[in-house]
């Protein structure tokens, strides 16, 4: 099913290590999937440095996106890199991506970080 | 069937255009390139919109800019979702987002990136590789029907993967699919096909020698990087589309090859992403604009 290998392809781009991770869901037998698309999705364990960097990729435009999206925190990240890129990274592990503006970017990152402080 | 390519008239040349962003750095520093040389203008309506597609910070002068230029503009999108399998929550305000800004910038065509954006409730923030499959020119075309409510002639783009479900060669075929399915065209970005084959180590004459040739509407040239070592284990690079240097020799290449080939072409648009770009940036962008001008002439 399409849907069913967009979503595992998605997650798994989401991954430090994606083709293991892929090959691993793929192993358990119980996704929805064609053996077609099973087939392409296996091939993907060549691929591995790709599917690495689109993960690089997305945290990139992710950070971008929640910098535009709150001045306070763009400007927290011009004070301090390093100690921002941190607490981007705890935010990018634990929450998976679902914004598109810049503004809903930032939504979910004040979320997690008030979540977190509690 | 033969397809009919739209405005302008096939006895005109094709327009050489320039990718407006939101940026008034850019749009100060490229002023005599906007003002004078550029015959097209495409935009991005998403950039310019906030949370629910509505009019964000830039909309409105983009529209008086366009309006005053008075020269054809032509639309893009990046994060519409053309391949995913089932729409995302934001579609129908997306849609009418679209719907206004194609009308409000007198868009000639809208095109859209090849691949899916959302899937199980996440969004990609990128567009990713589609299989190759029946079903997913199902869902591409479907995805096109939505988009031709929005303006009747629409395009996709092929992306620069940087990984890819099945041969990458089967690619073009799988574009002819859509085309011939939807009745959709093609916008061939020639620095991403040539980041994508080099990444997977597919010959680009082999690749573009595949392409259904005659539903090239537009082409996209541009100029990207390498990745750092750094960046992954294996410290291998690959080519990204980063569109911020100058057109690359292969691509250069490439577009002297394409245009006997796209019979049907009526644009051809240059990219540049705003972001770190220089005066020197905005030399090499004119030079590039320059080249492909007198090779359309």
């Amino acid at each position: 099913m399409l849907s069913e290998l967009q979503r595992v392809l998605l997650t798994a781009c989401l991954q430090r290590e994606p083709a293991p991770w892929l090959l691993a869901m793929l192993e358990r037998g119980d996704l929805a999937l064609t053996a077609a698309e099973r087939e392409l999705l296996a091939a993907l364990g060549n691929s591995a440095d790709g599917m690495r960097l689109t993960r690089l990729l997305v945290e990139k435009l992710r950070l971008e996106r929640l910098l535009r999206g709150d001045p306070e925190l763009a400007a927290a990240f011009v004070r301090d890199e390093a100690a921002f890129v941190a607490r981007f990274r705890r935010y990018c592990d634990a929450v998976p991506p679902t914004a598109v503006f810049p503004s809903e970017e930032a939504a979910a990152f004040a979320a997690f970080e008030r979540a977190a402080a509690h | 069937m033969s397809p009919r390519a739209p405005w302008p008239s096939p006895q005109r040349r094709p327009l050489c255009g320039l990718s407006l962003p939101n940026d008034r750095a850019f749009l100060q520093r490229c002023r005599p390139l906007i003002e004078e040389q550029a015959e097209l203008f495409e935009v991005t309506p998403e950039v310019l919109w906030r949370a629910g597609a509505q009019p964000g910070a830039g909309h409105g002068s983009m529209q008086q800019l366009l309006a005053r230029l008075g020269r054809p503009v032509v639309g893009h999108g990046v994060l519409f979702g053309l391949g995913n399998a089932e729409p995302p929550a934001r579609r129908p305000a997306w849609l009418q987002g679209l719907q206004r800004d194609v009308a409000a910038f007198g868009c000639q065509w809208f095109s859209e990136h090849l691949g899916f954006a959302d899937a199980g409730g996440g969004h990609a923030t990128l567009p990713l590789p589609l299989p190759p499959t029946a079903d997913a020119v199902a869902a591409v075309t479907a995805n096109l029907r939505v988009l031709q409510a929005v303006h009747p002639v629409v395009a996709f783009e092929n992306n620069a993967d940087l990984f890819c479900l099945g041969d990458p060669l089967a690619q073009p075929q799988f574009f002819a699919a859509i085309c011939e399915r939807a009745d959709a065209w093609l916008l061939l970005d020639l620095h991403n096909a040539f980041a994508q084959c080099r990444n997977l180590g597919v010959d680009l004459d082999s690749w573009l020698d595949r392409l259904p040739w005659d539903r090239v509407l537009e082409i996209h040239l541009s100029g990207g990087s390498e990745s750092d070592p750094d960046w992954l284990p294996s410290r291998r690079t690959l080519r990204l589309d980063s569109h911020d240097g100058a057109v690359p020799a292969p691509v250069w290449r490439a577009f002297e090859r394409a245009l006997p080939r796209a019979a049907n072409l009526r644009a051809v648009v240059l990219e540049w992403l705003p972001d770190g770009m220089t005066d020197a940036h905005a030399g090499l962008l004119a030079a590039d604009f320059a080249r492909a001008q007198e090779a359309l002439c």
